[in-house]
């Protein structure tokens, strides 16, 4: 019998993929990139310019090879239920919430090292903060809200 | 429902969103210039690269099937969310190349005018362009590969 969970574990391998060839894309470009014009950045600039694909490689990575345990982490409760289209929009809402927490962890390296350059240009929410701990509360709220979203499971979903 | 229809559906679903992004980007440069009166100069290779990958996905979904299936006429199943995504991504893949060999090209022409070219700059458009074809060629590998797999699949 076929459940909501295998789906959405399946759909996790795939993003396992997607974000492992993602990653290695990038690191490769940006490695590149950096060889060639990288003496206007400082060694911890580097680093952060680095650490976003390396990061993307590593949960492409954890996706393709455990994604039973993500799937375990999003459904908490047993299901007996069989797969319907009506299980799209719970399935729907959980990928939302990988890419809130996805798209986060990429911004906020970047948020970091823009204010460690001093690029006025400060990321994302900007227009909310100037200091960098507001922005962190800000990144670390909507993680939190992501994780939310990747649990959700509600009570007609049980049975 | 058969797996290659279901893929069949999604390029064309594709080739018609990225039909409308082609034309929306045209439209925006186009009402620029026309508020600017030409100071910013008209970037229509990358929306137009965007357009041509949209009709040719929309006009050409059935020979692109052909290519990523062949013979195979399996029905849907719970393996079939992965062996679909692995052609998408290969599609995705190419689309992204090609945007960004437009985007190379629209900066080599932009670069051509002003003409000062930084040391070392050659062999670096030479490895980015390999970067380039390299992940075209994975592009086209993952749209035509026939993965075999279980069709209820374990969860490690």
């Amino acid at each position: 019998m076929l459940k909501e969970r295998d789906v959405f574990r399946e759909i996790i391998r795939l993003m396992g993929v997607a974000l492992l060839v993602y990653g290695l894309l990038t690191i490769l470009q940006s490695g590149i990139s950096l060889m060639y014009f990288g003496s206007s950045h400082n060694n911890s600039s580097i680093a952060l310019i680095l650490a976003q694909p390396f990061i993307y490689i590593l949960v492409g990575l954890l996706f393709l090879i455990h994604p039973a345990l993500i799937a375990a982490f999003a459904y908490s409760r047993e299901q007996t239920a069989e797969w319907s289209s009506g299980n799209i929009l719970i399935i729907g809402v959980k990928l939302a919430g990988v890419w809130l927490i996805l798209a986060h962890l990429g911004t906020f390296l970047q948020h970091l090292r823009y204010y460690l350059e001093q690029i006025p240009m400060l990321g994302r929410y900007q227009v909310l903060t100037n200091s960098i701990w507001t922005a962190i509360a800000i990144y670390i709220l909507i993680i939190i809200v992501g994780m939310v979203m990747l649990r959700y499971q509600p009570k007609g979903n049980r049975e | 429902m058969r797996e290659r229809e279901l893929f069949q559906g999604l390029l064309k679903a594709g080739g018609f969103f990225l039909l409308v992004k082609g034309v929306y980007l045209h439209s925006l440069w186009a009402s620029y210039n026309l508020v600017y009166q030409g100071y910013h100069s008209h970037n229509w290779l990358a929306p137009s690269v965007i357009m041509l990958m949209g009709i040719m996905l929309w006009a050409g979904s059935h020979f692109l099937t052909r290519l990523a299936y062949g013979d195979y006429d399996g029905a849907w199943q719970l393996s079939s969310v992965f062996r679909i995504g692995i052609k998408m991504l290969g599609m995705w893949l190419i689309y992204r190349q090609l945007i960004m060999l437009a985007s190379v090209a629209e900066y080599r022409k932009m670069r051509s005018v002003t003409d000062v070219a930084l040391p070392g700059e050659g062999t670096y458009w030479v490895l980015q362009f390999a970067i380039v074809v390299a992940a075209l060629a994975v592009g086209v590998l993952f749209l035509c590969i026939q993965l075999q797999l279980k069709s209820n699949r374990g969860g490690v």
